[in-house]
């Protein structure tokens, strides 16, 4: 393992401890945890020690972790990426941190008994939507763009050489090569295909999903969420695309008709763009929350609707409820209804498609 | 349109969004041949059982406040006659009790209508009832 990718990796790790800290706190003001809580509540000593104590267990668990990969890469020969292990370990900590502290929260709040008085109110924008289903117009872009990249590689389907690399070493150099199949090139075709139905489905859940108005102002909040649903909407088309773009570019090198440096460019520019964009996206919201709370007097309502739902503040089951997509209570995304059949169909798609994808690439 | 559910409430929430839709054709929020949210995406965004929505859009079918539509779904019906004898027996129905009531507290006539020509009017100016 060389520097470069050592500081990567240290980076990643920072990345992910930093994030998944202060996500449960800071992303959204009216929950902790996934708790709704007025700040008056979770001000109060016993509630802001559990909330303290739960974000330094987080860091601990995460700065072990992460010396205890270092330590393993270093001294093993192997070129295995241990971080693979460790990182989803890392997750599921933070699940089980984030629960524990949840129900403390909750205890908390039931034995100090002060909020019996939690409204639980909904509030709804009957034409949130009108707007928001423009975004639908973008969707033939990508699939136009996979056909005529389907259409351009089965033209020069005979000029592609007959022995391609399909396995390079750490280092970058290939040490397995194979036969080429139909299966091998269009390979890449598919998983465009499969990247934009997933995309599709993250742009259906930012239409789609609960409006979460402010009960007391709905009308100004539902403005202000169509604002930040509709860039966030534009901004998933085009990582969307360029990501289709990027695939193209892997499989023009690995047709070997350009260089695979470019590719690899293209692809981390893709990528790179698509963390900063979310980034930004996400301290854009934040701004536009606090500037309503500012303009509107921070609400003391603490809404407490279909809490009862919310196992742990992290997972929507709601059997009755016939959403699909619920925005988050602890972060800054959409979550599935695990109470219906179709959300886990969802979760279970990405697996369908790397299943496909793999036996696509082996047998075709 | 905003519709507020409050699920504390002593009011069944199939009558909540009935009376809202109701109050929102009366100001003039849902003009006459406007749809109302599909059932579904309605039950989504409050997260309650597609049944209950079902409920209450019936309920206003019944009443004919709101009508079938063969392409848009469903819409708020275009126009309606005060001197209908369906609609004035259904109104009278409907006040009689709370008139009923009323007397027993003591309230006098004038003060009846006084009330009714206020809530009429915060009613006709789109005032929400907090």
């Amino acid at each position: 393992m060389n520097n470069i990718q050592l500081v990567f990796l240290a980076i990643l790790w920072i990345v992910i401890i930093f994030l998944s800290s202060i996500s449960p706190v800071l992303l959204r003001s009216s929950y902790k945890f996934g708790v709704p809580l007025s700040s008056d509540q979770w001000k109060k000593t016993e509630i802001s020690q559990i909330i303290r104590k739960s974000i330094f267990m987080n860091i601990i668990v995460g700065v072990v972790l992460a010396l205890s990969t270092f330590i393993i890469q270093w001294f093993s020969p192997s070129h295995f990426y241990f971080s693979a292990i460790t990182v989803p370990l890392f997750m599921t900590a933070n699940i089980f941190i984030h629960i524990r502290a949840h129900v403390r929260i909750k205890r908390q709040i039931k034995s100090n008994m002060a909020d019996q008085s939690a409204t639980q109110m909904v509030a709804v924008d009957t034409k949130f939507r009108r707007e928001l289903s423009l975004l639908r117009m973008w969707y033939p872009i990508p699939f136009i763009m996979i056909f005529l990249n389907v259409f351009f590689i089965a033209w020069y389907y005979n000029d592609i050489p007959n022995i391609l690399p399909i396995h390079h070493d750490a280092s970058g150099k290939v040490d397995r090569y194979g036969e080429k199949s139909v299966g091998m090139v269009f390979v890449f075709n598919l998983s465009q295909l499969f990247v934009t139905i997933i995309f599709i489905m993250v742009q259906e859940a930012i239409i789609r999903s609960k409006q979460n108005l402010n009960i007391k102002f709905p009308k100004i909040s539902s403005e202000q969420n169509k604002v930040i649903r509709y860039k966030q909407g534009i901004f998933v088309n085009i990582i969307s695309i360029l990501l289709v773009i990027s695939i193209s570019f892997i499989q023009l090198s690995f047709i070997q008709v350009i260089d695979s440096m470019i590719s690899e460019m293209v692809f981390f520019g893709a990528v790179l763009i698509a963390i900063v964009g979310a980034v930004m996206l996400s301290v854009k919201k934040q701004a536009m929350e606090r500037k309503l709370e500012s303009n509107i007097g921070k609400s003391e309502i603490v809404n407490s609707v279909h809490d009862e739902h919310w196992k742990g503040g992290i997972f929507y089951v709601n059997k009755e409820d016939p959403a699909i997509f619920v925005e988050q209570r602890s972060g800054n995304g959409f979550t599935i209804n695990l109470g219906r059949p179709t959300g886990w169909f969802l979760l279970l798609l990405p697996f369908i498609f790397g299943f496909t994808l793999f036996l696509f690439a082996r047998f075709v | 349109m905003i519709i507020r559910i409050d699920f504390k409430s002593e009011t069944p929430i199939y009558l909540q969004l009935s009376n809202q839709i109701i109050e929102n054709i009366a100001n003039g929020n849902l003009k006459p041949g406007e749809e109302v949210p599909s059932i579904r995406s309605l039950a989504a965004d409050l997260g309650i059982n597609m049944h209950t929505v079902n409920k209450a859009y019936s309920l206003l079918k019944q009443k004919g406040l709101l009508t079938m539509h063969n392409s848009r779904g469903i819409v708020a019906t275009g126009s309606h006659i005060a001197e209908d004898e369906k609609n004035m027996s259904s109104v009278k129905k409907a006040l009689r009790p709370i008139i009923a009531e009323s007397i027993c507290y003591g309230f006098t006539n004038i003060q009846l209508k006084e009330i009714i020509d206020e809530l009429y009017k915060d009613i006709k100016g789109g005032k929400v009832d907090e």
